[in-house]
């Protein structure tokens, strides 16, 4: 412990040890004097004797330091104090940094978020998902839910649930909320505790509807109920039914499925009450997910064979329900492969190119920092001749780097964190409870640093070769304007790379475009613009059973008398909307009905007559329905093109012909109607069945409503219009009013984020390109401003002066250029998952890169082609 | 922590540069020449001239130097270091004081903790020494 008094004392030892010396060499100097010789020779030789005196004095300070710790400090304050020196380029390292380290950080808490993070219940690594095993999806039926559960002998317990949205009223008006219902066995299952009060157990279920209870969810409990903790026991209405609230479920916990967040949980009995389907029908499979945890020590193989044999029996016992039933363990919480496998591609897709851009950035600022240094040559050179080892200046050129990196980095991280959150609040849908928390953890600012670091030691290592190879003495000598002349310098090779790398995202950002572009304007077989729709919750109001036709009926009369509505109609559900459904169909002559015989599984809209009006769908031939297709009217449909030609052939002989339903109705076509996109946007042709919904009546009804083209029925007018005349209809009737154009916003959501996503990219791309190349420009300028004086003394024309000032720049962008483009035709492929229809064999998108990079080398070569043209050859050799 | 600059007038070119704290590692001429026998010589024929007599750090320089008949030629101010260890280590003590010829000087005297070090030093290096003898030469005793 005896070093602590040194410290106090170091001060003092140093200034005793300088006099020393100080002394030591006068005194020799003294004794040389008295030999003989003059001061100046006398000092001189004093001073040769006596050694490095720096060296030597550093060596014995080192002596009371911890000398590795105390250098590598002072080389901090050093690296402060140079960058100080030099605003502008500091300013411009840490921000580039801080945007590419920033950008880096906020990919990866997204990444972690939506794949990393395991779910917040208990052991999720054994909790997995029942997919089929022939499509992304796991709808059940509520009876095979329950043989599943049952029968199975790998599991510890299989829960399953829905999404639902129903009315409430809870003493204030009444609204509509997203809820999810789950089976008894849900909260025991995945092993959580209430925050407040009770849970409902697999014990409260005594059959359909014998369960009236709710749990509410952390946040909505939060929100709605201003934290009252005497909520349990409150009797609230669902769709006008009391049920019980129990308690309320933990925080952060808002079921299984990620970026869903719903209300409150009800048990799954209750569904008949909240829904249209039952618990009984086996072959109505209404039931969304089923997740189970397996037993321990099994297998998912193990797991996987066992379901599928319980499958084999279900597809036995009840061959009319069921179809092939394989299965297939996938991991919850982005339902399986249906968005897990497109979210992971985009997300690596969009991992490798923000490293992209960190390697960009680190490629710019090494090139900034290997000019820093050949600027400061000669301050290296001295400090070889006084006595530093390379070692030593390259260790101080890296703090420097890592100085910059550092902050750089925890300027980002501070800008993700702000943007992170502003993300997180973000509510994309009004329709719908679909957003995802994204808040960084240490995970992310420990992967911030690190990179930060690496991007550090990258760009500071740039300048190294350089370092080593200086020579003092002809440094000192010669001035530090000698170069030698190479070939290919390691500035130009970074700058190729960072040109290549943003037109590689610029690639991107256009194939994305392009493919959003054309999806968006693909064949529809429905008209949206001048469209409104209107959806009513007739349930909630107490339409039900015969009362609900006679109160659409009244509906469409009124919408109707709007004034500027062109046509009017309504259907259970529109394309793109969520309540879409499918039927199986089959031919006329099929030996039976069981699902494998089907023909074809068929979109199925219930549509009222006028719905082809009223929607700009155009019925290639035959006729619509009419108010006499009713109950006691023969079955009629009207088929899309694809259906006609899966199950006649042909679309042309296709009217008059008769074709069956699941339950043995048989149908005649009547009209034929275009062909459209009714669910996806990237699916393939499909077929489509609309029957009346006189014949076949639905639970949902949409409203839609056309107007004539006109400043009068703009789409706010016409809301407040509709809203007004379904008020006066019924003023207790929830009612959901909005453009023909929004239900599409669900599925375009994921191509236009990517879009916005990559175009934020290749800006930024952009930047530090133009920024290279005007870097690159502009000190070639500087650098032969007399050369060029000389040449336009010579009678050089403008083209050759800027061929000769910047060719070399020039020539560097369109090797980069072409490298990107290459490089971005390949990278285009993992966009396709996200952005279908997005070929990178594109025309346009060749033309686009191309003019993007002209663009960008005009912008950034412009103020030193400039300065390069004003080059005034008798001033220039006057400063000779 | 002192915020030094020192001046330094570099003789080539006379260039004034403030230099602070100038990275210093590993010179190769000042770690393995033929001046410094084995690490640890220096230290020992310090204390050994200490032992005789106090002096300051020219002076000691002038014993060495003086004592080995010139054999032994030490860059002065490699002594400096090789003090300011021993001060650390308590082997010496060290005081301002007047010189017989009136100059300001810092006068370094053994320790008795010196002296033992020395004593165990000089054991050690004897028994180096004839080692080193026994092997070069077999014949000797």
């Amino acid at each position: 412990m005896n070093w602590i008094p040194n410290i106090f004392r170091r001060r003092k030892l140093y200034d005793d040890l300088s006099e020393e010396m100080r002394l030591h060499r006068e005194e020799r100097a003294e004794q040389l004097m008295r030999e003989g010789m003059s001061r100046n020779d006398a000092e001189q030789a004093a001073r040769r004797a006596f050694g490095n005196s720096t060296l030597l004095e550093e060596r014995s300070r080192e002596v009371w330091q911890w000398p590795t710790l105390e250098s590598i400090g002072a080389d901090v304050r050093f690296a402060f104090r140079q960058l100080r020196r030099s605003p502008g380029f500091t300013i411009a390292a840490v921000l580039t940094l801080a945007l590419a380290i920033g950008a880096n950080a906020v990919v990866f808490s997204i990444l972690d978020a939506f794949l990393l993070r395991p779910l917040n219940v208990a052991r999720p690594s054994s909790l997995y998902e029942l997919q089929h095993g022939n499509e992304a999806s796991g709808y059940q039926s509520y009876p095979d839910y329950l043989d599943l559960r049952d029968r199975n002998r790998t599991f510890d317990s299989l829960a399953a649930y829905t999404a639902n949205e129903v009315g409430l009223e809870a003493g204030g008006d009444p609204a509509e909320v997203w809820i999810e219902e789950a089976s008894g066995n849900y909260f025991d299952a995945l092993g959580l505790q209430p925050f407040l009060g009770r849970f409902f157990h697999e014990a409260d279920e005594h059959g359909a509807n014998s369960a009236p209870y709710i749990v509410l969810s952390y946040d909505y409990w939060h929100t709605h109920f201003q934290d009252d903790r005497n909520v349990g026991g409150r009797v609230v209405l669902l769709n006008r039914h009391p049920f019980t609230i129990l308690g309320v479920a933990p925080p952060a916990f808002n079921g299984i499925l990620l970026f869903f967040n719903p209300a409150m949980f009800v048990p799954l009995v209750e569904h008949p009450l909240l829904g249209v389907d039952d618990l009984t029908t086996r072959g109505n499979r209404w039931v969304f997910d089923t997740v189970g945890y397996l037993k321990p020590g099994v297998t998912p193989a193990q797991a996987t064979a066992d379901l599928n044999s319980i499958g084999q029996y279900l597809e036995k016992t009840w061959p009319k329900d069921e179809n092939k039933m394989t299965f297939k363990l996938v991991r919850p919480g982005l339902y399986g492969d249906f968005l897990g496998r497109p979210v992971k591609a985009f997300m690596a897709g969009l991992m490798l190119l923000t490293t992209l851009i960190l390697l960009a950035a680190c490629a710019n600022l090494g090139s900034l920092f290997a000019a820093r240094a050949a600027d400061r040559s000669r301050e290296v050179a001295l400090r070889l001749a006084l006595g530093s080892a390379r070692s030593r200046i390259l260790r101080t050129l890296f703090t420097e780097a890592v100085v910059i990196s550092l902050t750089g980095g925890v300027i980002g991280l501070i800008g993700s964190v702000v943007l992170l959150r502003a993300f997180s609040a973000w509510r994309p849908f009004t329709g719908a409870p679909l957003y995802v928390t994204v808040n960084p953890d240490a995970k992310v600012y420990l992967a911030a640093l690190l990179l930060a670091l690496i991007s550090g030691l990258l760009f500071g290592a740039v300048p190294v070769r350089q370092v080593l190879r200086t020579n003092p003495y002809e440094v000192i000598k010669a001035g530090s304007g000698s170069r030698t002349g190479k070939r290919i310098s390691m500035r130009e090779v970074l700058l190729v790379a960072q040109i290549a790398i943003c037109a590689v995202l610029v690639t991107s950002s256009l194939v994305a475009v392009r493919g959003l572009g054309r999806s968006l304007h693909a064949h529809f077989g429905f008209d949206m613009d001048h469209t409104m729709l209107a959806e009513p919750d007739l349930g909630m109001a107490g339409y039900t059973g015969d009362r609900v036709l006679p109160m659409q009926k009244r509906m469409l009369h009124a919408m109707e008398g709007i004034p500027g509505v062109e046509a009017a109609s309504f259907a259970d559900a529109v394309p793109f909307s969520l309540g879409v459904g499918d039927a199986k169909v089959f031919h006329d002559d099929a030996p039976d009905l069981r699902p494998v015989n089907a023909a074809a599984n068929a979109y199925t809209f219930h549509i009222a007559p006028g719905y082809f009006r009223a929607a700009g769908t155009t019925l290639l031939s035959g006729r619509d329905f009419s108010w006499e297709d009713d109950q006691n009217a023969p079955r009629v449909a009207v088929v899309n093109a694809e259906f006609a030609r899966r199950l006649f052939g042909s679309v042309s002989t296709s009217i008059g012909r008769y074709y069956k339903l699941r339950d043995g109705t048989r149908i005649q076509v009547v009209g034929i109607a275009e062909d459209g996109k009714y669910y996806n946007l990237t699916e393939n042709p499909q077929p489509a069945q609309f029957v009346p919904i006189l014949q076949l009546p639905s639970g949902g009804t949409t409203l839609i409503v056309r107007a004539k083209p006109g400043l009068n029925n703009a789409p706010p007018l016409l809301a407040a219009a509709m809203r007004k005349t379904m008020r006066e209809l019924d003023a207790g009737m929830p009612v959901i009013i909005e453009a023909r154009e929004k239900p599409l916003e669900v599925t375009l959501f994921g191509p236009r984020m990517a879009t916005v996503v990559l175009g934020v990219l290749g800006l930024m791309g952009a930047m530090l390109s133009i920024t290279g190349i005007f870097g690159m420009a502009a000190t070639s300028v500087s650098r032969r401003l007399r050369e060029l004086g000389i040449r336009v003394a010579l009678g050089a024309q403008h083209r050759e002066v800027l061929q000769a000032a910047l060719g070399r720049a020039v020539k560097l962008l369109v090797v980069g250029s072409a490298a990107g483009l290459a490089l971005g035709m390949l990278a285009a492929r993992v966009l396709a998952f996200v952005v279908n229809g997005a070929t990178p064999r594109d025309p346009l998108v060749l033309a686009g890169v191309v003019l993007a990079m002209a663009a960008l080398g005009l912008v950034a070569t412009w103020i030193p082609a400039q300065r390069a043209l004003s080059v005034d050859p008798l001033a220039l050799l006057r400063e000779e | 922590m002192a915020t030094v600059g020192v001046l330094l007038p570099v003789g080539l070119t006379g260039l004034l540069i403030p230099v602070y704290s100038m990275p210093v590692v590993n010179m190769p001429m000042t770690e393995t020449t033929s001046r410094d026998l084995f690490p640890g010589a220096l230290e020992m024929m310090i204390l050994e001239s200490l032992r005789r007599q106090p002096a300051h750090g020219y002076a000691l320089v002038q014993h060495i130097q003086q004592r080995s008949k010139n054999l032994l030629q030490v860059e002065e101010g490699s002594l400096y270091p090789a003090l300011q260890r021993l001060l650390k280590a308590k082997l010496v003590r060290a005081e301002w004081g007047l010189s017989s010829t009136n100059r300001r000087v810092r006068t370094y005297q053994i320790t008795a903790a010196g002296l033992r070090h020395l004593e165990q030093q000089i054991s050690a290096f004897d028994r180096m020494f004839e080692g080193i003898t026994l092997v070069l030469n077999p014949g000797r005793s």
